[in-house]
């Protein structure tokens, strides 16, 4: 960790420590810890240990514009220094909820156009854009780690404009311009072995990305949202071939079933079309295409505990590698709101991955807290 | 003459439009007690809505983008507060109505002017359980700030319509003759359990005790948000052998835990509403008519 940063968090706590003996105002950000330990057997191989831990600030800047920075300190996964630690900026971006608001303030204009800066996880689809802490299983299903890259996902440094539409249900158009953060995906995790896999989606240079979420309320108890992505990488190529291009259809339902139990049901479909990796420009042969499939099944049986079985699926990319099914069963037990005990088991039907088991112990520290998503 | 009545005419025209196309002003209330109280002092110059109906945890509520529309629309949003109801803070962030941006009259926070009971000092962490850093949230849950409530509600109505300050304030004063009339017949009703210990399952009802007086002993939770142990409950039970005692319950925790709790220590148990089921200008007298009837049953 460079030594700027550590000075940073270590003044950050020393003064959060010295203003929390007291009840009086203050103008530190809202600081937050999130904990993840995890463990892992694959064929009787054992291991446990702390696989990050998230900092977060979050403070208002002025009424109606927040910041919000993210610093994870995770495992380093290959090279020199695997098994060690690296400092990595996770998110770190400031929302202008309001941009007429805040540029025009004397003007009566209230239209709910909204901007955000910095660098983001790109909500293509609904899992990319969530942080550990927010994920129902353990880990992100084998689509996510093909086509968004390893560790938490895909990420930019850009803006987006989102504006809230003027329809009698709820939804939501955002358009963003960004340069790829984390550019190039493969197949990650212990199941990973022989490379006769085709290279994932490589995200690089320029990205344009767009998303309409549509949400709408079945009755009382129930509501269903529905998401139209769209991620074009490298989209100021010359050549169509050099371009990477996702489109992502996601639905969730929601059922209440009385206070404390709900039933969630999610499906994310993707579509990529990207070329071979170290091919460019003239030589580069024709894109092909990769589907992706992820269903969903989360179930609280009460305010402590809850279950769920997600089945993912991703096809060959054009004729090369091969389908890949997984079938992960996981449950939770719920220590306090930020703090829970996870037990997960992952099935593979795939010759190069082995089944896995997982546990995880995560934990929240401070009010962290993320946008409605 | 012609022109003299032709302006008479359109001044005339003028003013019935002003108050034909005068709209109510829109407001969305966390839950019904807000919405009943903005309902009793906005009267046909509000028009209200809920985003949570009946009694509710709602640290555990899920935001879901329908309740985003409401937020969206509203001239007004009454919060919570007390980092009780963060998932308000995603809405207001997604519905980006500048009108109802923290410190906007539009945006009300009620727990601002109420005195908070159960205030922690010092550091606190994960030992004390699930506390509240800005103290007890269930503060509608006394009479007395309801009527704060109102006072709040009244004020911001009339920055936002000033034309009708004067009717906001006839009706709060109105809200007030009740309420306080109301308050004497519920101290009545509840005195014969001034003698009785009363715990509860989590400390709801802090403010509802002090506001009438009643003898409040404990929680069947150790500290709060981590459930009754055998060990605790035996505690308990020591310290209520000698008296009478009633367990009362908010609906949305485990009522089995709390009956056999009162079995355990030979307790009346009351299981109880905490919020207004309906958000009707008399709703939250209502609530606590219910709660009177089901103490004391």
């Amino acid at each position: 960790m460079s030594k700027f940063l550590k000075f940073i968090i270590v003044t950050l706590f020393f003064s959060f420590g010295l203003t929390a003996q007291e009840k009086t105002a203050t103008s530190l950000p809202n600081i937050s810890l999130i904990g993840n330990f995890v463990g892992q057997n694959v064929d009787g191989a054992r291991s446990f240990g702390v696989e990050e831990v998230e900092l977060s600030f979050q403070h208002y800047l002025y009424p109606g514009v927040k910041a919000d920075v993210f610093i994870g300190l995770g495992k380093h996964e290959e090279g020199e220094e695997e098994g060690g630690y690296e400092v990595s900026l996770e998110e770190a971006y400031v929302t202008f909820m309001s941009l007429p608001a805040t540029l025009f303030p004397n003007s009566s204009i209230n239209l709910p156009l909204g901007a955000m800066v910095g660098q983001k996880l790109l909500a293509v689809g609904r899992l990319n854009a969530l942080h550990p802490e927010q994920w129902a299983f353990v880990d992100r299903p084998v689509v996510h780690q093909k086509f968004f890259g390893e560790g938490h996902g895909l990420a930019g440094q850009g803006g987006q404009l989102a504006y809230l539409l003027p329809l009698p249900f709820f939804s939501q158009l955002e358009v963003g311009y960004w340069t790829a953060v984390s550019a190039h995906g493969h197949e990650g995790g212990a199941e990973e072995e022989g490379d006769d896999e085709a290279h994932g989606v490589e995200h690089e240079n320029a990205m344009l990305h767009a998303r309409l979420w549509n949400s709408f309320k079945i009755g009382n108890a129930s509501e269903v949202s529905v998401g139209l992505s769209s991620l074009t990488s490298n989209f100021n190529a010359d050549e169509d071939n050099d371009k990477s291009a996702i489109m992502a259809f996601d639905v969730n339902l929601v059922r209440e079933l009385s206070n404390n139990k709900s039933l969630d049901f999610q499906v994310e479909w993707f579509q990529a079309k990207y070329g071979e990796e170290g091919e460019e420009g003239e030589e580069a042969a024709a894109r092909e295409t990769q589907d992706g499939f992820v269903f969903t099944t989360l179930f609280n049986f009460s305010k402590l505990y809850s279950a769920g079985v997600r089945y993912s699926s991703l096809g060959k990319h054009g004729d090369e590698g091969e389908d890949v099914t997984q079938v992960a069963y996981q449950i939770t037990r719920q220590l306090t709101e930020t703090s829970k005990f996870r037990i997960q088991h992952n099935v593979n039907d795939n010759p190069n991955a082995e089944n896995v088991t997982l546990v995880q112990f995560i934990f929240g520290m401070g009010p962290h807290s993320h946008v409605l998503q | 003459m012609f022109y003299s009545n032709l302006k008479s005419l359109f001044l005339t025209f003028l003013l019935l439009s002003t108050v034909v196309v005068a709209t109510p002003l829109r407001v969305v209330s966390i839950t019904n007690d807000f919405a009943s109280i903005a309902n009793y002092i906005g009267g046909d110059r509000v028009k209200v809505s809920v985003l949570v109906n009946g009694s509710r945890n709602l640290h555990d509520i899920q935001a879901k983008p329908s309740m985003v529309l409401s937020v969206r629309d509203a001239d007004m949003l009454i919060r919570l507060g007390m980092s009780q109801d963060k998932w308000i803070d995603g809405l207001i962030e997604v519905a980006r109505n500048s009108k109802l941006f923290p410190n906007k009259p539009g945006y009300v926070d009620p727990s601002l002017v109420i005195n908070a009971l159960e205030v922690p000092t010092g550091q606190i962490d994960g030992r004390h359980g699930d506390i509240h850093i800005e103290g007890n949230p269930h503060y509608w849950l006394d009479p007395q700030n309801g009527l704060k409530i109102a006072a709040l509600i009244r004020d911001r109505l009339s920055q936002l319509d000033p034309s009708s300050a004067d009717l906001f304030n006839t009706n709060y004063q109105q809200f007030e003759k009740e309420l306080m009339s109301k308050f004497s017949t519920w101290s009545s009703k509840l005195s014969p359990l001034k003698s009785d210990l009363i715990l509860s399952y989590h400390l709801v009802w802090s403010y509802f005790v002090d506001a009438f007086e009643l003898n409040f002993l404990a929680t069947l939770e150790p500290v709060p948000g981590v459930p009754p142990s055998v060990r605790h409950l035996n505690e308990l039970k020591g310290k209520v052998s000698q008296s009478k005692s009633k367990i009362i319950c908010a609906v949305y925790y485990p009522q089995k835990v709390c009956r056999e709790s009162a079995n355990l220590f030979k307790a009346s148990f009351s299981p109880l509403i905490t919020n207004s089921e309906t958000e009707d200008k008399e709703a939250y007298f209502k609530l606590f008519d219910r709660l009177v009837v089901d103490m004391t049953q």
